[in-house]
């Protein structure tokens, strides 16, 4: 999902993020979001239709705003 | 004690056999020793709760999807307010095992079908599953060939399920691989005129509500249990 382009389908939640909860780190919460990607854009040669998606959460600190 | 006299032939012993303690089994065993030291729970209490674990099934899940066939406004708000919904089935996802352990995973969505659109659940990470509500994960599930090829292939591992989906038909991969946890609620099948709530249940099982099957009027097990008597040759004939 590196610097994939998708849609955000949904705010999910506030929590840490999981990577520095585990590890005991210090986290601040952060927003979640449910962000949706189109398939045939995603994946080189993907076969399906280009209305199939994936979703996937990814935390805020992962995300940046698609110019 | 007794003389090793050879009235045993070694070529035809089989050597003892080995077994392996994983590094993960150990880790299992020294924690919960722990626990049960330092009085965070009890030995008998670590069973009960096993056996808990053991016997949730889809069942509670297959009641929420079989209500909302029947209720527009049952799935209304099962859409709206899963975790109220799944209450109504008898599952808590504040309190999910009723052991007073509360629940880090409150944030559950049912995703419902379409006629344009099929959704279907992995968890890419490790396997996450909701297991409050589906009960424990089928072995499939877990396997980096379903987690991996799921987001990638979707449309040919759902045909290794059996499941064709015409192109009008969008598949919408859904993974949870946060703290979010989702089931899928299917579109009720032709052939169910008039079923009562029993009935639909039985229709609707554990790898419809994962995305991996449409349920389907007579269609009531994942597996296949028809067998046929085994063959042997020695004694046939």
């Amino acid at each position: 999902m590196r610097g994939a382009k998708g849609e955000i389908a949904a705010v999910a939640y506030e929590s840490p993020a999981a990577e520095d909860e585990t590890w005991d780190r210090p986290a601040t919460p952060e927003w979640f979001y449910v962000v949706r990607f189109d398939m045939s854009e995603l994946w080189y040669g993907y076969t399906g239709t280009t209305d199939d998606v994936v979703q996937t959460e990814i935390p805020e600190h992962w995300l940046q705003a698609a110019s | 004690m007794t003389d090793h006299g050879h009235d045993h032939d070694h070529d035809r012993t089989v050597k003892p056999m080995v077994d392996e303690i994983t590094d993960f089994e150990v880790l299992e065993i020294a924690l919960r020793e722990l626990c049960i030291e330092k009085g965070i729970f009890t030995a008998e209490e670590h069973r009960r709760f096993t056996e808990f674990a053991e016997q949730i099934g889809p069942t509670p899940a297959a009641h929420l999807v079989a209500k909302a066939w029947l209720d527009p406004e049952f799935k209304k708000l099962a859409l709206a307010e899963p975790m109220t919904a799944s209450k109504e089935v008898g599952v808590d996802w504040m309190e999910p095992t009723g052991f007073g352990t509360p629940s880090d995973f409150t944030a559950f969505q049912i995703l419902a079908n379409t006629p344009t659109v099929h959704n279907v659940i992995v968890c890419a990470l490790c396997s996450c599953y909701p297991r409050p509500i589906l009960g424990n994960s089928p072995e499939w599930y877990r396997t980096p060939n379903y987690r991996r090829r799921l987001v990638r292939w979707p449309r040919q591992v759902l045909a290794e399920f059996g499941l064709y989906l015409p192109d009008e038909i969008s598949v919408h991969v859904q993974d949870s691989n946060q703290k979010h946890r989702f089931m899928v609620m299917p579109l009720r099948p032709e052939g169910t005129q008039d079923w009562t709530e029993a009935q639909l249940v039985e229709i609707i099982t554990r790898d419809c509500l994962i995305g991996v099957a449409l349920p389907k009027a007579g269609v009531t097990t994942n597996v296949i249990t028809d067998t046929r008597p085994a063959v042997h040759p020695g004694t046939a004939g």
